[in-house]
């Protein structure tokens, strides 16, 4: 797994990079910062600096190191396939180790509850990173609504009423049994958990109208990315071991995620027994997608995020769920798997840049008139959603969309259910 | 080093956000696309030519080298401060001042990246051609600094043929306009064609006025697959014979393609000899009948097998091995070499057999890509610079094959530039005079030598020893 063992590890991953510059051409935060810093080269150049010793480990480079969002852009374009994203978490956990934990949940509590426009964007994420974020962030919920800014943008970004029980809640509440073709475990990611429970409910119908017994396994945690992110690999890996532990225990057919990250998490944990697939490819390549039979007439357009469609080479499969859809008029977007600049908390400690990032991807989802923008992962859908109502402020005569869905949820729909 | 009193003047100069002394940042600033590594003492980022004026002034007065920088793209060494100093960065010069549509010229500032301009110029039915390969991210400044050329060279030249004038900052500061937007100007030495090419040793370049081109209508792609590579080099001339100059004419030999195939295949035969690559642009009717006559040249000359990109989708197709081969080089060993010795085009099929030979008589692994159109080999190394003993081979692989193209009257670099990689050859170019007129150009300009020091000109002490090596 990235970022197992010692910076020195990397070295010579860090020495394929023959420093051509070419990631320059299709890094988001580059475009925006135009420093060298900002750009693959410039990150793996001060990994190497820092083995061979020409600079020390220091905060400055921690700041460096952290100022990207792991989209894999660069890996895509490089000539010599640097695993930049292996580098840089290796270079984020060696840092974690030499200069102890950031004061990084002093600075997320700063610099989210802070600011009323990022908390929205930041509840879910600050979950996340957390080890055990869903009590944490049920019960902050209530402190949410007390903390003063214009209601509207709070509105925009969160369900109008924000679900207190978590969607793993209601999961094991209610009945989950179906007819039993395949045996399925569902992986709830953290967000879906707490923001979307109405995928994770579409999620269950969807697999149980293609024969799925939904199988709850009790004590899921997180699938241990953001940890990851942050360098925090004794607990990325503390977590791994208590998910794999849990869902070996319950024998099933296969592991299903709505979400990218998670499901690019799972697939790198060892010893798991069942494989791990994605929502849209389980349906799309596995089962094979019932055709649905009631008409949407709708125009939708789908964002790529990065981790389905670089990290696990899933590209094809959720725009087959769409096109299924009868009636449905489905327009690619320009530079659709660019990154739309969420990237976890990316959106919360580089604010201003990744709002620049997000409002290209707005203004290319916007060029297609759809009134739908589609997307596999729910850390993407959080930042198209705060991108929906910002594009409504900046453009206000304009035909940007209106709704931001999981391909499962339009599928649903078109069931009826 | 630079004292604080010079950090703080500095500071004062282009606002302290734009000057970067972390040794974070001066290691992100220590390289190009060479192996050289060398950290500046700091790092600017200037935002007019006025700030770049100050700079340069303090910078003479104190007797500071100053490296100026684009995307640090460079294949020679030229942004790499060898022997410290101030790197001074374009970043913030990035403005298309002018696109002017009645005289076909452009004022652009230097931090411009080569890609969107012409983006941006061809959205206008406009063409500027020079295309490096570097060309998604590098500025024109830099191509203005290297003459940097590139497959369109064959039938539309190198940078050096677009340059009109420029504005540029001397050594001591003062500010020199030079050129003009005239198509023809015949008034005097011509300094604007000195600076391009000079790698930033002459003067800091802050403004480029650049001639423009109607976009051609329309483009065809020929592929032709051969048994042998004399054929395929032979073809070049036989093709250019014929009086049809393609836009661009590529050859692959038996090793890229080898590399291509393995690494994400494209199609091409394996155990094909060379592959030419050709595009011919034109009217509609135009390329058609162009396409034909290279595709009726190459099978005269031996082709086994000609494809002619007839859709948009199968010219992406047959280029896409073009496009992947530097990806397929790079990626067989940790070092990749690019190196640029350039001959006649009549002499090509020549100097081809001779790297070939040159390699297996040091035991080196050489691909070799060539803008064959114009002569210009790319032999690319794929070696390990941890191997000592190896890059010993390549070293004497690289001295033999610059005096096999000398010797036939070809150059040491077509459109990589001299920078710290080349200097030690000049005098076999250009002889002990040609050197000595060189230098006295260039103390003209910069009598205290602190423009880019230790680029394009041998060190004066020079025993072999390079520094940054």
């Amino acid at each position: 797994m990235a970022n197992d063992g010692t910076l020195r590890d990397y070295y010579d991953e860090s020495l394929k990079c023959v420093r051509c510059g070419l990631c320059q051409a299709v890094c988001p935060v580059f475009a925006v910062d135009r420093g060298e810093a900002a750009v693959a080269r410039g990150k793996v150049q001060i990994v190497r600096a820092i083995l061979e010793e020409r600079i020390a480990p220091s905060s400055p480079a921690r700041e460096r190191i952290f100022f990207c969002l792991n989209c894999d852009a660069c890996t895509a374009n490089c000539p010599s396939g640097v695993a930049v994203t292996d580098v840089i978490l290796a270079a984020r956990a060696q840092l974690r180790r030499d200069l102890g934990a950031s004061a990084l949940e002093q600075l997320v509590l700063r610099q989210v509850l802070a600011h009323p426009g990022r908390v929205e964007l930041g509840a879910a994420a600050v979950a996340l990173y957390q080890k055990s974020g869903l009590r944490w962030l049920a019960h902050k919920v209530g402190i949410l609504r007390l903390l003063p800014g214009d209601l509207s943008r709070k509105d925009e970004l969160l369900p109008a009423a924000l679900d207190p029980t978590p969607a793993r809640k209601r999961l094991a509440a209610g009945t989950v049994s179906g007819q039993a073709k395949y045996r399925v475990a569902y992986f709830v990611g953290c967000v879906t958990n707490v923001l979307y429970q109405s995928l994770a409910r579409s999620v269950v119908a969807v697999l149980q109208r293609h024969d799925c017994q939904v199988v709850q396994v009790e004590g899921l945690r997180c699938c241990g990315m953001p940890h990851r992110n942050y360098g925090d690999t004794e607990t990325a890996a503390a977590l791994a071991e208590h998910n794999v532990r849990l869902l070996n225990a319950t024998p099933v057919d296969a592991i299903v995620t709505d979400c990218a990250t998670c499901g690019s998490t799972l697939r790198g944990y060892s010893g798991l027994q069942a494989p791990v697939y994605d929502i849209n490819q389980f349906l799309a390549e596995h089962v094979g997608v019932v055709p649905p039979q009631q008409p949407l007439l709708v125009r939708v357009t789908y964002h790529d995020p990065c981790h389905l469609a670089r990290r696990q080479g899933i590209r094809e499969a959720p725009r087959r769920l769409l096109q299924a859809i009868p009636e449905v008029t489905f327009v690619e977007m320009a530079e659709a798997d660019r990154c739309c600049g969420g990237a976890g908390t990316f959106a919360l400690m580089h604010y201003d840049v990744s709002m620049q990032i997000l409002d290209r991807k707005m203004d290319n989802a916007a060029a297609t008139a759809a009134e739908i923008l589609a997307t596999g992962c729910p850390s993407c859908r959080m930042q198209l959603s705060h991108g929906v109502a910002r594009q409504r402020r900046r453009q206000p005569e304009g035909r940007g969309p209106q709704e931001v869905l999981h391909p499962v949820e339009l599928l649903a729909r078109a069931y009826g259910i | 080093m630079i004292t604080a009193a010079v950090a703080a003047e500095l500071r004062g100069l282009v606002g302290p956000e734009h000057v970067l002394t972390l040794p974070e940042d001066l290691a992100c600033h220590a390289y190009d696309a060479t192996h050289y590594t060398r950290h500046p003492d700091a790092v600017l980022l200037p935002a007019s030519a006025e700030e770049v004026a100050a700079i340069l002034r303090l910078a003479n007065r104190e007797r500071l080298p100053v490296v100026p920088r684009g995307a640090g793209t460079s294949i020679s060494g030229g942004a790499v401060p060898i022997h410290g100093g101030l790197v001074v960065c374009t970043t913030r010069l990035n403005r298309i001042l002018e696109i002017d549509t009645a005289n076909l010229t452009a004022r652009v500032e230097p931090g411009v990246v080569l890609g969107e301009f012409q983006t941006t110029v061809e959205n206008l039915g406009l063409f500027y051609p020079p295309d490096p390969a570097s060309l998604s991210v590098s500025t024109l400044g830099g191509n203005v600094g290297e003459n940097a050329g590139g497959p369109r060279g064959v039938k539309y030249g190198s940078t050096r043929d677009y340059v009109l004038g420029l504005e540029v900052v001397l050594a001591d500061g003062t500010v020199l306009e030079v050129g003009a937007k005239t198509m023809k100007n015949s008034s005097g030495y011509d300094l604007t064609h000195l600076f391009v090419g000079s790698e930033g040793t002459l003067g800091f370049v802050t403004k480029i006025t650049v001639r423009l081109l109607p976009l051609p209508e329309a483009k065809q792609t020929v592929m032709a697959i051969f048994d042998r590579v004399e054929d395929a080099a032979a073809t070049v001339s036989a093709t250019i014979a014929a009086k049809v100059v393609p836009t661009t004419l590529e050859l692959m030999d038996d090793v890229v393609i080898d590399r291509v195939e393995t690494y994400k295949p494209a199609g091409l035969p394996r155990d094909a000899a060379a592959v030419l690559l050709a595009e011919v642009d034109g009217s509609e009717r135009g390329v058609a009948r162009q396409a034909d006559l290279v595709a009726s040249v190459a099978r005269r000359g031996g082709a086994r097998e000609v494809r002619i990109a007839r859709t948009p989708a199968e010219n992406a197709l047959l280029w896409s091995a073009r496009r992947g081969a530097f990806a397929a080089m790079a990626r067989s060993r940790p070092t990749i070499i690019v190196e640029d010795a350039t001959v006649p085009r009549d002499r090509l099929p020549q100097m081809v057999a001779k790297v070939k030979e040159l390699a297996s008589k040091h035991d080196v692994r050489v691909g070799i890509l060539a803008h064959a159109g114009d002569g210009n080999t790319h032999p690319l190394i794929m070696a390990d610079l941890r191997d000592r003993e190896e890059m010993a081979r390549v070293d004497r692989f690289v001295e033999e094959m610059f005096v096999a193209a000398l010797a036939i009257g070809g150059v040491l670099s077509g459109e990589h530039g001299i920078g710290n990689l080349k200097k030690r050859y000049m005098a076999w170019q250009h002889g002990a005079l040609g050197v000595e007129m060189m230098r006295r150009l260039k103390t003209a300009f910069d009598p205290n030598g602190i423009m880019n020091p230790g680029k394009l000109l041998p060190d004066e002490d020079a025993t072999g020893a390079e520094a940054g090596l």
